[in-house]
């Protein structure tokens, strides 16, 4: 009975068949990728293509540059600063919101009758927007009539100094940073098993060490996890600032990186910098975004 | 045994008295900002930090109407909800593709999708600016709305989510006649329900919260600013005005805490399991 | 209510290099010994039957047999690979699930849980008829033949397990398909609740009215259902037949020793030809074959030799006479109104079933563990085997 017949109508269903589910796989994912090649990858190629091009103001290329591009962008006098401003805002922000986000989170660890209150508190400033929360700290941070002079009796010109605008930078940044990284660090600490603990109970290790050495190294995978996701964000800031001081006052010292690509990018029209900034703050952030994903999967070390 | 009780209740009351105090430092900015919004003008250049009355809504009339904030309010609403919308159906479908076929490349797509995580949106913004505008979509919502419809983790949490679903629902489906579109609408979507409202609570905030993109693709038609740009320009014309700036940025809030609210409930049911007391 | 047809009906899984798929980790953990050509794994061979309409016909085989297989395939959720497939006449080989007009149950029931047990039920039929007030009197018809007319507004988490498979039941026969699918419907239940429902089944085959095609391992379940019983093995079909020609007439030694419970005894004995006539030599004792089957062997051309010998529980007898081959009693389980009696023969276990109580109502025997009896067994309950291809060689 295997005749003619019966080979034909099976290899043509399967055909047919796996026609028909490609067909519908592509419609499914038609719309996801298009938008993924047209916003992110698409811009990303050319991105790296005007790297390394000559573009000129409306955004067109013009020519091939090779790495003059990178050259001109690395000599600038400008950028060695930039650079040096990126990764000092970066280590010291993430460094104090760890200190402050793991702190939080001890002290908050246990389930108290009014935990849902400070819990509430401590995670609140999550929800404030980026815009928000720069016009309140600015009006918080004026010079005239803000509240942070009035309190510690000082007469600074937030914005005058350099430093003390990376101060007012930073404490904004950190501000924003901490409601999230404090969700994090609490769940990671909750899901030690409680029988640790109490073995250090028994064993009669002080508090302390048994913070030093028993729940900080177990939730270490958590810390890199904010470890990494911080700098990114922390090296890719430029937004914030760029609202607190305006752009024009982008020549200050507390430039970084991004700020500068966002300059050339917006006011003076030079995309080649502009790519080449991009490019280098990618890079830059690369390897920890990469990181971060590994520690994401091992949110915390059981033995 | 009395005596541990009680060492342990003194104990708690001092941490939980602590943790309030540092707590409400913390939100300090917050209740700034609310006590600022009901401020006069004058009571504002006193640096005293309550109002004389939490009742003088005049700076919030002043904003929405002088500051425009009602039309941006508005803007970020639509753009929110249909950007989330459109960026969630985006996401079920590609899950499902996933989840419920193979196909050649099904390996390749997916992790080019993936891929779309490792790329900071900061890096491609002055190249999608030029798309955006190439494509006639400057100054409207869509422009505003495009660069955000691709999600990569919420595609990724969806398959997840519909992977566990067992197969023998389809395929019951199937036999009763229901085909791909239908069986996620009928079926797999209100199954998913509560991982699908808590991804549209995340992305409709992060829309709403949006303040780079929006500022640039609307750069040259005030009326389709969103809110969070919108209050950024309230203080453009004097120094002096910070208590209609705080007013607009309490009103920007709502949403903002309201969800915020949401997502704690929620938080307490599935995903942070037991992590969160209350 | 129609004829279902099988021919030549075959299913095999393409090798897939690098890509780890659900059927490859199947047949690693159960059926490592099915088919492997260049094609891929064959998971079905060859399977013809002709289902008459209302027919109740029972698949039943151990794990990795085929048997789900067989089924998904004709309810089109698994492809044919060769082979035709007719539903009602027409040929269906390449028509979708929804299109073939069937309805099925899952092992695990598979209910919409967000729905209603009332809109679980509707949910097919809206696909089909518009009338709201057809749906309505279709579904409350159906609950009311499998009793759950009360559960109507519940879902399905606050329904028992056995409620549960009655919805899933009422919504496969609520669309009056022409043919019923069930794939080991009762697995999911507890033992008593599995006695329960299949008493049910029963019953409640008498009110429905439609071919069925039910799948289990369970072949007590098979026996008690099934107008006819298809045994599978390894992909090949071993048997088809009524359940009292299956077990009457096993085709082959796999079957004999899967229907019947306890299972058969099997000894490895040495069949002689003396004067034209066989008989069976074990371990040194001599039963003759029956005339029948003798006359059957002789035109099978059976060759003397080595055979394996089976005998059911049932048909062995305790006796005290040293003509009979010698057991140990080893344990003994009083199971009321049957004892089983596991004998040490040679080494090897053996099961001897025997009433508890003999005509005069007095327990029969003191039975001491470790105390040596005898067997002994009627000629015509042998069942003898090639060694072997295991067929039944009086067949």
């Amino acid at each position: 009975m295997r005749g003619g017949v019966t080979m034909k109508t099976g290899s043509t269903l399967r055909q047919r068949q796996r026609a028909k589910t490609r067909k519908k796989v592509f419609l499914l994912l038609l719309p996801i990728m298009l938008f993924a090649i047209l916003f992110v990858y698409y811009p990303f190629i050319r991105t790296i293509v005007n790297s390394f091009s000559l573009v000129n103001a409306k955004g067109i290329i013009k020519g091939f540059a090779g790495f003059d591009n990178y050259a001109y962008t690395y000599g600038r006098k400008d950028f060695l600063p930039a650079l040096r401003h990126t990764l000092t805002i970066a280590a010291i922000n993430v460094s104090i919101t760890l200190f402050i986000t793991i702190s939080l989170a001890l002290l908050a660890n246990k389930k108290r009758r009014l935990s849902p209150v400070y819990e509430t508190l401590f995670t609140l400033p999550m929800s404030v927007s980026m815009s928000a929360a720069c016009m309140i700290f600015k009006s918080m941070f004026s010079p005239s009539v803000g509240f942070i002079n009035y309190f510690f009796g000082l007469k600074l010109g937030w914005y005058e100094s350099q430093e003390s605008a990376l101060a007012a930078v930073l404490i904004l940044t950190i501000w924003m940073g901490i409601g999230f990284d404090f969700l994090l660090m609490l769940s990671a600490l909750r899901a030690i098993p409680d029988q640790i603990i109490e073995a250090t109970r028994v064993d009669g290790i002080s508090p302390f060490r048994r913070i030093v050495k028993v729940q900080i190294p177990l939730i270490s995978p958590t810390i890199f996890y904010v470890l990494c996701t911080n700098l990114v964000l922390a090296m890719m800031t430029s937004a914030p600032m760029i609202i607190i001081m305006g752009v024009s006052s982008a020549a200050s010292a507390t430039n970084t990186l991004m700020s500068m690509m966002y300059q050339s990018g917006f006011s003076s029209s030079d995309y080649g910098l502009a790519a080449v900034l991009s490019i280098s703050a990618f890079t830059l952030t690369l390897g920890f975004t990469v990181l971060s994903f590994v520690f994401e999967r091992k949110k915390v070390h059981y033995q | 045994m009395m005596k541990r009780k009680t060492r342990n209740l003194i104990q708690d009351s001092l941490v939980s008295t602590v943790a309030i105090a540092l707590g409400l430092i913390i939100i300090f900015p917050l209740i700034y900002c609310l006590c600022g919004a009901f401020k006069t003008p004058h009571e504002f250049l006193t640096p005293k930090l309550l109002p004389g009355s939490f009742m003088n809504f005049s700076n919030f009339r002043e904003a929405l109407e002088k500051g425009d904030l009602l039309r941006y309010t508005v803007n970020s609403f639509i753009i929110a909800l249909a950007g989330t919308s459109i960026r969630l159906v985006f996401s079920i479908l590609a899950a499902f593709a996933f989840a419920y076929y193979d196909f050649k490349f099904k390996n390749l797509c997916f992790f080019l999708i993936l891929g779309t995580m490792m790329i900071p949106a900061d890096v491609l913004l002055a190249t999608n600016y030029l798309t955006v505008s190439r494509l006639h979509l400057l100054n409207s919502y869509m422009g505003v709305m495009a660069i955000s419809f691709v999600s990569a983790s919420q595609m990724f949490m969806l398959r997840q989510r519909f992977k566990s679903v067992p197969k023998d629902m389809r395929e019951a489906a199937q036999i009763d006649g229901y085909g791909d579109i239908s069986y996620m609408v009928n079926v797999l979507i209100p199954i998913c329900k509560p991982v699908i409202t808590t991804l549209f609570v995340h992305s409709f905030i992060a829309l709403w919260n949006a303040y780079l993109w929006p500022l640039i693709i609307t750069a040259s038609s005030p009326h389709m600013r969103t809110i969070m740009v919108g209050i950024t320009k309230l203080n453009s014309w004097e120094d002096e005005n910070y208590q209609l700036v705080l007013a607009g940025v309490c009103i920007s809030l709502v949403p903002s805490l309201m969800l915020f609210m949401i997502m704690r409930r929620n938080m307490k049911k599935g995903g942070m399991d037991g992590a969160l007391v209350g | 209510m129609a004829s279902v047809s099988l021919k030549n009906i075959k299913k095999i899984y393409p090798p897939v290099a690098g890509e780890r798929r659900k059927h490859q980790t199947l047949s690693d953990e159960h059926g490592a010994n099915l088919e492997k050509t260049e094609c891929g794994i064959i998971a079905v061979q060859d399977f013809s039957i002709e289902i008459h309409d209302r027919e109740f016909v029972v698949l039943v085989g151990p794990s990795g047999c085929g048997k789900s297989t067989t089924l998904r395939m004709i309810a089109g959720l698994e492809e044919i690979t060769e082979g035709e497939l007719y539903i009602d006449g027409k040929l269906v080989n390449e028509l979708d699930p929804k299109d073939r007009d069937i309805a099925m149950v899952f092992q695990n029931y598979a209910l919409y849980p967000h729905m209603t047990v009332y809109d679980n039920m509707a949910f097919a039929l809206k696909k089909r008829t518009s009338s709201k007030e057809e749906i309505d009197r279709k579904v409350k018809e159906a609950a009311a033949i499998l009793g759950i007319t009360e559960y109507l507004d519940r879902k399905p988490k606050s329904l028992s397990g056995g409620q549960r498979q009655r919805v899933a039941i009422g919504r496969a026969i609520v669309r009056n398909p022409k043919c019923m699918l069930m794939d080991e419907p009762l697995s999911n239940l507890d033992a008593k609740l599995r006695n329960q429902m299949r008493a049910e089944l029963i019953r409640l085959r008498k009110k429905i009215d439609t071919t069925f095609i039910y799948v289990t391992h369970d072949q007590t379940e098979a026996m008690t259902l099934g107008d006819r019983i298809v045994v599978m093995k390894d992909g090949f079909v071993q048997q088809i037949g009524t359940p009292q020609e299956v077990f009457d007439k096993p085709s082959n030694q796999f079957v004999a020793g899967f229907i019947g419970t306890p299972q058969m005894n099997f000894f490895q004995v040495v069949l002689k030809e003396e004067n034209g006539n066989f008989h069976v030599n074990l371990d040194g004792f001599r039963i003759p074959v029956v005339h029948e089957d003798n006359i059957r062997m002789k035109a099978n051309g059976v060759k003397s030799g080595n055979i394996i010998l089976g005998l059911r529980p049932d048909s062995l007898s305790l006796v005290d006479s040293k003509d009979c081959p010698e057991v140990h009693i080893g344990v003994v389980e009083m199971m009321g109104t049957n004892v089983h009696l596991h004998l040490e023969y040679k080494g090897k276990d053996i099961i001897l079933v025997t009433q508890a109580k003999d005509e005069n109502q007095h327990l029969k025997m003191d039975y001491i563990s470790d105390s040596v009896m005898h067997f002994s067994f009627l000629p015509q309950s042998m069942y003898l085997f090639d060694v072997e291809t295991g067929k039944n060689l009086a067949l």
